[in-house]
């Protein structure tokens, strides 16, 4: 579904991923891991058009690179960034509005939202909140449910899960699987490596904006190479 | 005659003019972090637009506003996608003296085209006035303030409760998350430059009725604007209208009481925006 | 040689303003000393514009000192030599009460303060007549009895004080602090930078230039009223001289200045009052085409230079 070769991408002068290539295939969860300023949010900002990159970047056949970023997501691909990246102060549901801006699912703007309701009840009940004055578990459901909005095909996260207490982790990794269920392909971005492999059907770990593994969660999971670079988070959450 | 209520009349009926070029300061700030030292120039442009409409074909400068959008509107444009386009993403420095030199190119070319005279459009109800208990009102002025109202009123509504207002606004808190919902932000940016124009058009033109149109006139209307977006807070649009209407109260209440004090009001304008910054940075009203 | 190099720019400036009136007649003198005002203008500018501080009303300070030193004359016979300086310290004085206001402003709020401050001097001007005669003006007169090349050399004398501080300041510590508090604020604060005494550092060391000049042109034109010296062009031709020339560096000002005020020269027997609108084109046309002005394109076009020459001796050694 997503097809990613040879990819460099560029902050100005300075170049933050060399040559990486993935695949994501419909149906999948797909995660990327790596230590921190590895190039894995570059990456996803490549996708959605954000960074210069070279390269190939394809969705459903279709050249990326060639589409201008605010096209992209009327293709059916949604990215929820990293640190959320709300409307701090539109109210809860105007952020949800607005994930279903693009023509492709402004029709059915009312029928996603109730999905997403349905998915987060608490969103509910918080309605006419501003964004910002919600907890930060409350605020990842918002921006996961603002991407589901446009009832995407393909789902981008970029560590849904930074920041939030265990209970809430393990309550979003079950809607990951859930929305999963209901067909919609996931590309994930995490540090907490043990469960983003554990959800994952594939996985690319990269370094230093290369790609240095990758395989299906399981494999990764028992690769001694994988237990050396994450030996400190891995045994943090094996615990 | 010099009584209390007529003063404060005079001030808010002026303060309803002044709050429409405040509010296209304000929403082009709000939206894309440039503060427009050009805003001025198509308030002036918008006044000769209606001067000129009223003097060849007779058209009222009310009725004409529509033309004059639709002459001033294209300007902005212009001014947005070749020029301040190019420093959104650079530095104050650049965004400033950039829309100063396109300011000053617009005041200098409108002396040369225009000449330096003052002139005005002699509507037939430019004399007449109501009298309301204590108030003698212009009909003039009545009619500008309403329309500044209105239109600001009917600007707010559309931030507020529809799609476009709310997309506006999502480019203002965040423009990067705005792009990733699919906002082609760079139009947005076009439309919020021409929308604040055309404010700042219809302006100059409701000034060619009741005051004064000359090539400065847009430099005197921003000083003014800068106070009161200072007073309102930058970005605000319902601090603009207050900050207009508390600025016309104030400049009408020196006019009157002040010897000479007509004279001051770039003066009040300086000491609002020192007094406001050291109280409250955030603007007077704190209203988001 | 490193020395020499360092001072090349100064060094002409000098040679140059110091041999000019031994050809120039009348006309050319008063070019050279309009010259000479716009390069002060705008490198005085520029010494404020280090530390990262915009300001769009200089004409506050040209302003100011224009109308104590002419009052000065004027009303107590004060002569003209000592009255310019004390013109300058009261700009100086002016800046820094402005200067503590906005200390903490960030750069659009000091830009929109700065341009009413002037604003403000002007109205005021206008509508205290008892002390400053209003809109009437101040007449005084001409410096040395209008003897041009007198007038010429206290002009130069200005100039050439301001380009040397600016020099002195690019080679002492300051700086150093000036472009570490325009880059990054928060951080020169944390390198231990006293953001407050270098911040008014600059603004008085900019306005006290800016008043200089301001001070010395009653004695020039011999009349002047508030629209003039407190005007709005005064503030945009400081910025446009700078800017053109090259922001930051200590020749760019002059440079631009020199190269602008020939041109307007030039372009005033063609396009009356077409000046402030060339000079806009110029500001905007700087900033979209060529952000780093003559100078800095000029140090760039020599850095790349460089960097080839060294290219090629490094892959002829190999
Ligand atoms: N906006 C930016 N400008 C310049 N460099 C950036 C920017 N964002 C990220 N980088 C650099 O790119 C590299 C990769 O960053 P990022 O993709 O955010 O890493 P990760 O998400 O894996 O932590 C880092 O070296 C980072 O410093
Ligand atoms: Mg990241």
């Amino acid at each position: 579904m997503l097809f990613i070769a040879d990819l460099c991408a560029f902050y100005g002068e300075f170049q933050a991923l060399f040559g990486v290539n993935i695949t994501v295939k419909q149906g999948e969860v797909t995660s990327i891991v790596g230590p921190n300023g590895a190039g894995k949010s570059t990456l996803l900002r490549a996708v959605s058009g954000l960074v210069r990159t070279e390269g190939r970047i394809e969705f459903e056949g279709q050249n990326l690179r060639k589409i201008p970023a605010h096209r992209i997501v009327d293709l059916g691909l949604a990215h929820v960034p990293e640190g959320r990246g709300l409307f701090p102060y539109l109210t809860v549901r105007e952020n949800l509005e607005l994930g279903s801006h693009v023509p492709r699912a402004r029709p059915f703007r009312a029928k996603n939202m109730e999905w997403v309701y349905h998915l987060f009840p608490r969103l509910l009940e918080r309605e006419r909140q501003l964004a910002h004055t919600l907890s930060g578990g409350e605020q990842q459901m918002v921006a996961i449910g603002r991407g589901l909005m446009s009832r995407p095909k393909l789902l981008i996260l970029d560590e849904p899960s930074i920041g939030l207490a265990p209970k809430m982790v393990s309550v979003l990794f079950n809607v990951i699987e859930e929305i999963r269920r209901e067909g919609v392909t996931v590309l994930l971005v995490e540090q907490n490596v043990h469960r983003a492999l554990m959800a994952s059907e594939s996985a690319y770990v990269i370094e230093n904006g290369a790609m240095v593994l990758s395989g299906s969660g399981s494999e990764l999971l028992q690769s001694p190479q994988l237990q050396e670079a994450f030996l400190g988070l891995a045994q943090d959450e094996m615990r | 005659m010099n009584n209390l209520s007529q003063i404060l009349v005079n001030g808010l009926l002026i303060g309803g003019v002044y709050a429409l070029s405040a509010i296209g300061l304000t929403l082009v700030f709000g939206v894309m972090r440039v503060i427009n030292f050009a805003h001025g120039e198509f308030l002036m442009l918008g006044g000769y637009a209606s001067y000129y409409l009223f003097t060849l074909w007779g058209i009222d400068p009310i009725l004409s506003i529509p033309l004059t959008i639709l002459l001033v509107g294209p300007i902005g444009w212009l001014v947005q996608k070749y020029l301040v386009a190019r420093v959104m993403h650079s530095n104050h420095l650049n965004q400033i003296l950039l829309t100063l030199g396109i300011s000053i190119i617009l005041q200098n070319a409108a002396l040369l085209l225009f000449t330096g005279d003052h002139v005005s459009a002699p509507v037939s109800y430019g004399s007449s006035s109501v009298t309301l208990g204590p108030v003698t009102v212009g009909v003039a002025r009545l009619i500008a303030f309403g329309l500044g109202i209105g239109l600001s009123a009917l600007l707010y509504m559309i931030l507020t409760k529809t799609e476009v207002g709310r997309v506006l606004r999502a480019v203002a808190q965040n423009d990067v998350s705005a792009r990733l919902m699919g906002i082609n932000v760079e139009q947005i940016y076009l439309l919020t430059y021409v929308v604040s124009a055309s404010l700042a058009a219809v302006s100059g033109a409701l000034t060619s009725v009741i005051m004064y149109v000359h090539p400065l006139v847009g430099f005197q209307f921003i000083v003014k604007d800068f106070a009161i977006v200072v007073l309102g807070g930058l970005g605000s649009v319902p601090g603009a209208v207050l900050g207009a209407l508390l600025l016309g109260v104030v400049e009408s209440f020196v006019g009157t009481v002040v010897p000479n004090g007509g004279g001051w009001a770039e003066g009040i304008s300086f000491v609002a925006i020192i007094v406001t910054l050291l109280i409250r940075p955030k603007g007077l009203f704190g209203v988001e | 040689m490193a020395l020499l190099r360092r001072y090349a720019g100064l060094i002409i400036f000098a040679v140059v303003m110091l041999l000019f009136p031994f050809f120039a007649d009348d006309y050319s003198l008063h070019i050279g000393v309009t010259i000479l005002m716009a390069a002060a203008l705008g490198a005085s500018w520029n010494l404020l514009t280090l530390t990262g501080q915009l300001s769009l009303g200089h004409a506050a300070f040209y302003g100011l000192g224009a109308y104590t030193a002419a009052l000065l004359t004027s009303k107590l016979g004060t002569p003209p030599l000592l009255a310019i300086p004390i013109g300058g310290l009261v700009a100086a004085a002016s800046s820094l009460v402005i200067g503590s206001i906005t200390l903490r402003m960030r750069g659009i709020y000091l830009a929109i303060t700065t341009l009413a401050f002037a604003e403000a001097l002007r109205v005021a001007t206008i509508n205290l007549p008892s002390i400053t005669n209003g809109a009437v003006g101040v007449t005084v007169n001409a410096l040395f009895d209008g003897e041009k090349a007198g007038a010429y050399f206290v002009m130069a004398a200005i100039a050439f004080l301001i380009a040397l501080g600016t020099q002195w300041i690019f080679q002492s510590p300051l700086h150093f602090a000036f472009t570490a508090i325009r880059e990054n604020q928060e951080a020169a604060a944390m390198l231990g930078i006293d953001l407050t005494r270098y911040k008014l550092l600059a603004f008085g060391l900019s306005a006290f230039g800016t008043g200089l000049v301001g001070g010395f042109y009653p004695y020039y034109v011999t009349y002047i009223v508030p629209d003039n010296v407190f005007g709005m062009h005064i503030s945009v031709t400081a910025q446009v001289y700078a800017l053109f020339g090259g922001l930051y560096t200590v020749m760019g000002p002059v440079v631009g200045a020199g190269v602008l005020e020939v041109m307007n020269e030039f372009l005033r027997q063609h396009l009356e009052q077409a000046s402030l609108l060339v000079y806009g084109v110029v500001l905007v046309a700087t900033i979209v085409f060529f952000p780093g002005g003559i100078v800095g394109s000029l140090k760039q076009l020599w850095r790349r230079r460089e960097a080839k020459r060294a290219h090629v001796k490094t892959t002829e050694s190999l």
